[in-house]
């Protein structure tokens, strides 16, 4: 009876010594963790260099860019299984700041994804002038309210030679909701503790071409031209690629 | 032996007593009413009282700084030496020298144009070129180290200045950076926010028709001076080469005498448009005398060069605004309606 007793206890103790060490075990691997974003920008095969004439689109404009900022928001990353993760924090890259080319998405299961979406710019609810933190950097993006309001979603600005070979200046200005840019990048990865840190690289020379091929001769100042604003808003959006 | 003894114990009590009697003399001494406390240490007390800045919740957050913490002492000290001669080693200047509070604290000079000190405390770089980046504690440094030269002697040995360092940083060795750090606690203080713009944009007062005009002329294409003029602050402080020359040399390179760098020719520092109505002349060198020359210049004086800021290259601009007088008249209502008397005539920031 007593060798029954401590026989039971013995299985008793085994077992949950394995549930714990299991459970344990199992809340390790799908621990949430801190995902990161690294941002990268190129001009086709050259890295993106500040106010040099040395790139050429696919319109034939020999180019330079002397400032590029913009938001991205409304994340949404989809595990493999179509759980869809969402964070709704905006996050302003200057493309001439390292420190805002890489971001703290927020945390997230440990896990296989099949997708990661977002906007070049602002979802509608952070669109409206106000709503972002109040800070020097978001005022400078304000967006007048008689022209609709809320934020610039991008300032691309620099100088190109025109049909006459003279100095030209360019400003791809987006804003205003309709001007949203959509990403949506179809690839499967891994979120675990060696990988947490997804690189995206920005192409700028799309904003000029697929679907439409944009000759800056033809408008060189995109804000108030709702006709333009369109061209880059499709355009770009396949302007970012996942490394 | 025991006379002997007597006489030990004798000059021992003599001695207790003399020692006793000189303590007791030089104990009241010092507590002595009449006489002048040893050091003002004594006295005066290092008890700073926290102050928070008071503006708008619609104006950016403005930077402040963790070793520079905003107190009552060290504003009133940063006040008194922004009016204060003895900066300048000949004691015969002061900021305020060249900085009219009427004037929304800068000057009508001829040659280089005096930036007003107004609302800099939301500002990263400083002077026309952006030679001094940083806090306002390092724009001041450079004030008082260089700009100035300040003999500190002067301030150590003044009857009052060593106290109220003391008072507003609990140290009485006066240091440049000592006077920064005072400094850039007045200049936080020096916001504008109480113009007529600052009231009718929250709708506390009905905006005439021409500042309506006026304000959709500069918040749209139609004027796009919204793009380094944004409200609240009416400055990107950034630096924009908006076409003044086409040919730069020492006089006229701005930015590019700071970085080297030649696509930097030709850019100068954005001022705010804040009291813009009481700071003539306007540009770096003072080259326009009114604000229709200014606007005029936008209208239709443009020149291009390589390093023309892109926002000014739109056509309508390079080639022209076409504002009509009324257009301009408009603007002009609206840039006079950021005017700020209560900034020019508030007493907190006057001589002490």
């Amino acid at each position: 009876m007593k060798i029954e007793t401590y026989t039971a206890s013995f299985l008793v103790l085994t077992l949950t010594t394995f549930l714990t060490e299991g459970c344990k075990k199992e809340s390790i691997e799908t621990l949430p963790i801190p995902v990161e974003i690294a941002i990268n920008h190129n001009v086709g095969e050259l890295p993106l260099e500040m106010d040099t004439i040395k790139y050429v689109n696919a319109a034939g404009n020999s180019f330079s860019v002397n400032r590029m900022l913009y938001y991205v928001s409304g994340f949404v990353l989809t595990e493999i299984n179509d759980t869809k993760h969402r964070m709704d924090t905006a996050f302003l890259i200057n493309a001439e700041d390292h420190s805002t080319m890489s971001f703290v998405l927020g945390t997230l299961p440990q896990g296989e994804y099949s997708t990661i979406s977002f906007c070049i710019g602002l979802i509608p609810e952070l669109n409206e002038f106000g709503s972002l933190a109040n800070t020097l950097e978001n005022n400078a993006m304000f967006w007048p309210e008689q022209m609709g309001g809320g934020y610039h979603f991008m300032k691309l600005e620099g100088h190109y030679l025109d049909h006459d070979q003279n100095f030209s200046g360019y400003a791809m200005h987006l804003g205003t909701n309709s001007a949203q840019v959509d990403i949506t990048l179809n690839s499967n990865f891994i979120l675990d503790s060696e990988r947490h840190t997804l690189h995206l690289e920005m192409n700028l020379l799309e904003w000029f071409q697929t679907p439409t091929t944009y000759d800056l001769n033809d408008g060189n100042y995109s804000m108030g031209n709702e006709g333009l604003m369109t061209i880059l808003s499709k355009n770009g959006s396949d302007v970012f690629t996942l490394e | 032996m025991c006379l002997r003894s007597n006489n030990i114990y004798a000059q021992m009590l003599v001695l207790i007593v003399v020692s006793q009697t000189l303590i007791l003399i030089a104990s009241c001494k010092k507590s002595s009413p009449i006489e002048p406390p040893d050091s003002p240490q004594e006295v005066i007390d290092y008890n700073p009282v926290m102050v928070e800045l008071d503006y708008p919740s619609w104006f950016p957050e403005m930077p402040l700084s963790d070793d520079n913490p905003l107190t009552e002492q060290g504003i009133a000290l940063g006040r008194k030496l922004y009016h204060e001669p003895l900066l300048h080693p000949q004691a015969s200047m002061s900021c305020s020298s060249c900085h009219y509070q009427e004037q929304s604290f800068t000057i009508n000079t001829s040659g280089t144009a005096v930036l007003p000190h107004i609302n800099l405390g939301w500002s990263s770089s400083f002077l026309w070129n952006g030679k001094v980046e940083g806090r306002l504690e390092d724009i001041m440094l450079f004030e008082v180290a260089e700009f100035f030269g300040t003999d500190l002697s002067k301030l150590k040995n003044h009857p009052n200045y060593p106290d109220l360092f003391y008072e507003a940083f609990g140290d009485r060795s006066i240091t440049n950076e000592s006077c920064a750090k005072a400094l850039a606690q007045f200049f936080r203080t020096m916001i504008s926010d109480n113009s007529r713009f600052d009231r009718y944009y929250p709708g506390k007062i009905q905006p005439t028709l021409a500042e309506v005009r006026g304000e959709y002329i500069f918040n749209s294409e139609r004027g796009d001076c919204f793009h380094c003029h944004p409200q609240p602050l009416f400055t990107d402080n950034q630096f924009h080469n908006i076409g003044l020359d086409s040919v730069f040399d020492a006089s006229n390179e701005g930015r590019f005498a700071v970085t080297n760098n030649n696509s930097d020719r030709g850019l100068f520092k954005t001022p705010t448009l804040r009291n813009v109505a009481l700071t003539a002349p306007y540009m770096h060198d003072g080259r326009f005398k009114t604000l229709e020359e200014v606007i005029d210049h936008y209208d239709h004086g443009v020149h291009s060069s390589s390093t023309l800021d892109p926002m000014m290259t739109k056509s309508g601009k390079l080639k022209g605004l076409n504002l009509s007088q009324e257009d301009k008249a408009n603007l002009l209502a609206f840039l006079l309606s950021l005017t700020d008397s209560s900034y020019t005539t508030d007493s907190n920031l006057s001589k002490p």
